[in-house]
């Protein structure tokens, strides 16, 4: 329910200009302007924003949405503290169920920063509801449930915005463009390397937090009694009721970098092995220390490891590593290119949030659009399950399906706990 | 002497005698691991179970392996055993579970606590067994354990729920309804479509864009099979102006997607 009464945008900004005493001590700076200071464009020209999941990486990544130019004004968490934290410090609205929020015709857009389990949930709920989404990575749980979340996306004109930061860094996107104009010859290798999992946690059942709506945070994920699971992102990361792990988790980026340089849809079938340990012990239950081999039909090579965050693109004529905190070449005088008319350019975003408003307001795809999101967590999703098979998987991207192993078949979905559907 | 047969012979004994070995040793293990599965409890040490789950990856292939597996599955499913391992249970039947687990699983449908679980492992099995436990489960349960039914009938896309589907379309419960109506858009159905088109003006209000949603995933539906001009239609309705500027928006998207079908 709406934890205060209704609120229109000019009212939002009076109530705002009189609660700058109660977000002076807050963790979350919140520029003036979002708050109606004078240089601000009007509010009525402001891409009015919400927040779903208002902890720790939900709220910087909505910090900087905001710096970008939008107008916060409502926020929904199972937590009641991180939901009133932040209404109270902008004024805003706090919702203990993010459907009332969501049923709110003064929002444009939403960010989803939810836990994994609900991203896909959250974002088709919000995109029925005609609002543009910024949803966190990894896109899901279960890749079934991504190509539900682009069919509505697809079926609203919806924007949608993966939390793939690194494609508005510059020499991100140089390197893929490098790699997309040819410029190391034809790709033969590919490797992706994304930081591990991590074991731990206690299973053992204890009391529900007090402001912790646990039914609402548990959401579509099975039942089972609370265990510290929902405190802190490291508290579920790696379970694999509520994510995958950092095979995804973490592994978006790198894999993003992968499908933002090279079309692994369009390789042909894939042929995926892997192997990884699973700890069996403790709460934490996701693949660790994880070892891929995929081979695409045309023959490229490409191979997923724990480790940092990078991806390398090996060519006939030289190869590209890039990560997010900087691009290798060999030859290194690939660095230097100059990029012509006639050679590949991506969309250059040097703002993630702010390359998100923007397509709000003008209705042109942002840089990490849902085709990409659901081609990179394909690779995690793909990986995850040749792993858990213990065997080789093949995998149509053009179907979608996995080919001629019903069991694996199976793993493409999970049921959704009552009443939760997408 | 020790001749070079003698060496082949030993050494072809020990493999085999170190094979049994080894297949006694997984023996015992699973067998451990179902007997401690009868009192597991969340919390407990999952380590004593791995080697349930290390038979479920080994049996793939190997019908007799999964059938026996499924047998002591189901077993611990019918007994008194907590909540926790009926858990796991159908974690494990949702991997490897066949027409034999279904009656065990349809159990759980109507209970609280574990009819998700049941349909954690019904909505993955192929076999029409599962669905059809699903459909007469539907007409059985109630409140949101209802809803939970009707949204994996809804996945599953079967149509033979359709008519218990489009009275559901009239219950007093708007989450049943709308899940209902849901159902309806992906089973995507000429029936189905029939029914969504009457129940636009009918919808409550808190359903109307519920209804439209699945009226819109509906002419996809349609449209993906080759029924161009049916999805027209429901694109027509869906782009007047009493509806919302998005809903009308997708509507026009789908007519344009229609005409270029034809």
């Amino acid at each position: 329910m709406a934890e205060s009464a209704k609120i229109t945008r000019r009212r939002l900004l009076r109530q705002a200009a009189g609660v700058a005493g109660a977000w002076a001590a807050a963790p979350y700076f919140v520029p003036s302007r979002a708050l109606g200071a004078a240089d601000a464009p009007p509010a009525s020209e402001r891409v009015t924003i919400g927040l779903i999941g208002c902890g720790g990486r939900g709220s910087g990544v909505f910090q900087g949405m905001i710096a970008a130019g939008g107008q916060p004004l409502a926020f929904a968490d199972a937590w009641k503290n991180r939901r009133e934290g932040w209404a109270q410090r902008t004024g805003g609205v706090a919702y203990a169920d993010f459907r009332e929020m969501l049923a709110r015709d003064d929002l444009d857009a939403v960010c989803v920063a939810s836990t994994d389990c609900w991203h896909v949930h959250h974002t088709v709920a919000a995109a029925r509801a005609g609002k543009d989404v910024y949803c966190e990575k990894p896109l899901s749980v279960a890749l079934g449930e991504d190509c539900l979340c682009r069919e509505v996306v697809r079926r609203y004109d919806r924007m949608f915005q993966y939390g793939t930061q690194q494609r508005s860094s510059a020499h991100c996107r140089f390197g893929c463009e490098l790699v997309r104009s040819g410029k190391i010859g034809e790709v033969r290798e590919i490797l992706v390397v994304a930081p591990d999992s991590s074991p731990g946690g206690s299973g053992a059942p204890q009391p529900v937090p007090e402001g912790l709506d646990y039914d609402m945070w548990l959401g579509p994920a099975p039942w089972r009694p609370y265990c510290g699971q929902a405190t802190g992102g490291d508290g579920w990361w790696h379970d694999y009721d509520y994510a995958i792990g950092f095979i995804a988790g973490w592994g978006a980026h790198p894999l993003d970098i992968l499908v933002w340089g090279y079309d692994t849809h369009l390789a042909g079938n894939w042929e995926v092995e892997g192997t990884a340990s699973i700890p069996q012990t403790g709460r934490n239950n996701v693949v660790m220390k994880w070892d891929v081999d995929i081979r695409f039909a045309n023959g490229v090579k490409m191979k997923f490891r724990p480790g940092g965050d990078y991806t390398e693109f090996i060519g006939t004529e030289g190869w590209v590593g890039i990560s997010r905190g900087g691009i290798k070449a060999d030859p290194p005088s690939l660095l230097e290119s100059k990029l012509g008319p006639d050679d590949v350019h991506l969309v250059d975003s040097r703002n993630h949030g702010g390359n998100f408003l923007e397509a709000v307001k003008t209705r042109r795809d942002p840089v990490s659009n849902i085709e990409d999101a659901v081609h990179s967590d394909t690779v995690s999703h793909i990986s995850d399950i040749a792993i858990r098979c213990g065997r080789k998987i093949v995998w149509d991207p053009t179907r979608e399906e996995i080919v001629g192993d019903e069991q694996a078949s199976r793993m493409l979905r999970r049921a959704w706990r009552q009443p939760w559907r997408i | 002497m020790f001749t070079r047969m003698n060496g082949i012979v030993c050494l072809t004994m020990a493999l085999l005698l170190g094979c049994v070995a080894s297949i006694a040793t997984a023996d015992e293990a699973l067998d451990k691991a179902f007997e401690a599965l009868k009192t597991y409890k969340w919390g407990q040490d999952r380590a004593t179970l791995g080697a349930i789950d290390a038979a479920v990856v080994a049996s793939h292939k190997d019908d007799a392996a999964k059938k026996d597996l499924e047998a002591k599955l189901v077993a611990v499913l019918k007994s008194d055993a907590p909540q926790a391992a009926k858990d796991f249970v159908c974690r494990k039947l949702s991997l490897i579970g066949s027409a034999a687990s279904v009656p065990a699983l349809a159990a759980l449908l109507p209970d609280e606590k574990l009819s998700h679980m049941g349909r954690y492992a019904l909505e993955r099995m192929p076999c029409d067994e599962a669905v059809a436990a699903m459909r007469d489960g539907m007409g059985k349960v109630k409140g949101l354990v209802k809803v939970g039914v009707i949204n994996s009938l809804g996945v599953r896309r079967d149509a033979a729920s359709t008519a218990a589907l489009v009275g559901l379309l009239e219950d007093s419960d708007p989450q049943i309804a709308g899940a209902a109506a849901a159902a309806l858009g992906a089973i995507g159905s000429p029936d189905a479509a029939k029914a969504l088109g009457a129940y636009q003006a009918k919808a409550p209000k808190e359903l109307k864009l519920a209804a439209a949603d699945a009226y819109l995933a509906c002419a996809e539906r349609l449209l993906a099979d080759g029924k161009a001009n049916e999805a027209k239609m429901i694109y027509m309705t869906l782009a007047k102006p009493d509806q919302p500027k998005h809903v009308r928006l997708a509507a026009t998207r789908g007519l344009l997607a229609a005409a270029g079908q034809k």
